[in-house]
Parts: structure tokens; C-alpha cells; sequence
């Protein structure tokens, strides 16, 4: 039964390409079994993410999954990967893979598919949590979702700061915008700001109608 | 302490605090399908399968000779049908990395998944290109 919920939701076949069973050693062989604990047995112990343990690998989370579409696989430099491996990965280490549960838009989309039925966005958020409370988030992380708390907070505020926003990175010299505090500028461009916010833009276009 | 008593300890110490019954678990016999063969040949197809059918002749394994007839080497654990390498030589799976085709008799067949058994004994050596292209 698993085999072929594995392959439906994996591939969309109807089972795997091949599958080995194993009920015993060949003939004058030898067969061992290893299991390996490495922190499974306490995560079982974790009452708000043990039900990750039920994970079949097949995939589907990440295939949904908008962010890892686009991502691919293995980035994020993790072994396992996916919305699963958001929520699999800091039980093998809090700090290195801290930054993980945040790379969600808790869209709730890998929840949607996931043929075990894994809450994995409710996991992903839950994770933030337990983060931040065991004090694994880097400071300056911190810091920045404090900044956009108090500024998402306020409407007139985060749009006066959008604005400026704009219209300084369509001014000013590119040693002001790449430079070491630009961690996303290392490695490309940053997005060519718009002449007009979406928001500047309704109001403009259909504000007058209402 | 053994690291399996080790283990079994500290997954009898986390076991989950839940409170539900076992799940009703169905068996999924209800809906068989009509006809197992075209049940069989549909689900074969889109894995990608090739089923060849035994002709009028009588001979059914007629088209696995003519699809095998311009290949360079084959291993057959098939009495009926000879190859060139015989597997009872061949000590590691690898070594059968250049065949082209092997011919195995698989011990059953599932119709609902296209998919067959293959035993150790009807194998011989996991590692035949039958295998991996099932």
C-alpha cells in the first residue's frame, strides 16, 4: 500500500520502477539489518513535530512546493530537502539550519499534498517559534523581523518606506546598493524598482471610482 | 547496554501521548478490475512497458526471439530460449553491465500496478538489466 501511495504521489505511476523486498539471507549468506537513530527516537518526543516521522519521501511537498520549484532540490545546503526538510533538519541541528523554517511563505501548499497527511506548514510556523524562543536566530535576523514588524504594522509608515526605498535604489551610485551588507546583491542584480507602487497605482487608476 | 537497547529504550520513553484508535484499514479488493490482462497490459503501457503479444501461431515466445535477434549479447535464465553469456559465470552484478537483454521468467505478475515479480531464484543475479527496466 505504501509503495503505491509512494509512487502516486512521487511520479504519478502506478508503482516504482523496481522495488526490492528482502525476506532473508541468500543461500550460505549473510543478511544485516542496521538501523540508525540519529535523533529519531527524540523527536518521536517532540509533541508538535513528531508526526514528521510518518514522511515516505516521495517528494510531493517539494514538487508543490512554490519556493522549491524554483530552487531545485538540494539548495539550501541540507540533506533533506523540501517544506519537509524545513521541519526535519533543525532537529538534527538548531543552529545550522536555523534560517530554514523562515524560507517559507506558509502557503500550506505541501500540506495540500502530502499523502500522510503531515501538518507541514503548521510545523514550519511552529519551528519559528521554538527558534526564537531557544535563541537559534542570528542576530541580525532578528533584528530585521523586529524592523518589519514595526513597519508592517503601519500602513502609511511601510508605504512612505517603500516609496523611499524606490526611489533611492533608482538613484543611488551601485557602491551604495553592493556593498558587504547586501547579502542578496553578492551573487546578482538587485530588481529594477518600479516607476510607481501597485498600491500608488490603484489609487491613481481606481481610487476616484470608490 | 546495546546502542539496539539504546534505541528501543528512548523510543519507548518519546512514544507519542495520544489517545485514538487504530485506523480502520480497508483491503481494497472491492473494485477488481474486469479483465486482468488489459488491466495489466494499460497499467504496463504507462510505465512505459512494451507487451508483446503471442501471436496466432501458437508460439509464444516467437516475438521475444525476433525482439532479441540483433543483440549482441544476451543472458537468458529462460530454458526455451538460448543466450551467449551464460550467468552462472557471472560472480558480480557489474559484470552483466554490458548485456543488452536478459530474459527472466517472472514468478507473477500484479494487474492493477503492470508489474512483476522476480525472485532471487528466478534473477539469478540481481543486476540483469530486467531489473532495472521492469
Amino acid at each position: 500500500m505504501f509503495v503505491r501511495l509512494l509512487s502516486r504521489s512521487a511520479l504519478g505511476s502506478p508503482i516504482t520502477q523496481y522495488t526490492s523486498h528482502f525476506r532473508g539471507p541468500r543461500a550460505g549468506g549473510e543478511m544485516h539489518v542496521v538501523l540508525v537513530d540519529n535523533g529519531r527516537s527524540e523527536r518521536l518526543g517532540l509533541d508538535e513535530f513528531w508526526t514528521s516521522l510518518k514522511c515516505i519521501r516521495c517528494g510531493a511537498c517539494m514538487n508543490t512546493c512554490p519556493v522549491y520549484r524554483r530552487s531545485g532540490g538540494l539548495s539550501y545546503g541540507a540533506t533533506y530537502s523540501g517544506p519537509i526538510g524545513l521541519i526535519i533538519d533543525p532537529t538534527f541541528n538548531k543552529r545550522k539550519y536555523s534560517n530554514l523554517p523562515f524560507a517559507s511563505s506558509l502557503n500550506g501548499s505541501c500540506t495540500n499534498v502530502c499523502p500522510v497527511k503531515i501538518n507541514i506548514h503548521e510545523q514550519i510556523y511552529a519551528w519559528r517559534r521554538v527558534l526564537v524562543e531557544q535563541h537559534e536566530v542570528p542576530l541580525a535576523k532578528k533584528a530585521a523581523m523586529k524592523a518589519a514588524g514595526v513597519l508592517l504594522s503601519r500602513p502609511a509608515a511601510y508605504r512612505a518606506a517603500i516609496a523611499a526605498a524606490d526611489t533611492a535604489l533608482a538613484h543611488l551610485p551601485r557602491f551604495v546598493i553592493y556593498n558587504g551588507l547586501n547579502a542578496w546583491g553578492k551573487h546578482r542584480e538587485v530588481p529594477h524598482p518600479p516607476k510607481q507602487t501597485f498600491h500608488g497605482w490603484y489609487h491613481a487608476n481606481r481610487g476616484a471610482k470608490r | 547496554m546495546s546502542s539496539r537497547d539504546d534505541i528501543l529504550a528512548s523510543i519507548r520513553a518519546n512514544l507519542p501521548r495520544v489517545d485514538r484508535p487504530l485506523p480502520h484499514v480497508p483491503l481494497f479488493d472491492d473494485d477488481k478490475p474486469a479483465s486482468l490482462l488489459s488491466a495489466f497490459k494499460d497499467s504496463l503501457h504507462r510505465m512505459g512497458g512494451v507487451f508483446l503479444d503471442p501471436p496466432a501461431s501458437g508460439d509464444i515466445l516467437a516475438p521475444v526471439r525476433a525482439k532479441i535477434a540483433g543483440a549482441k549479447i544476451v543472458c537468458s535464465t529462460v530454458p526455451e530460449i538460448a543466450g551467449n553469456r551464460d550467468i552462472a559465470g557471472v560472480a558480480a552484478p557489474q559484470d552483466l553491465s554490458d548485456v543488452d537483454f536478459a530474459v527472466v521468467r517472472a514468478s507473477f505478475a500484479v494487474a492493477e500496478t503492470g508489474s512483476v515479480l522476480l525472485s532471487d531464484a528466478d534473477l539469478c543475479v540481481n543486476g540483469s538489466p530486467t531489473s532495472r527496466s521492469t
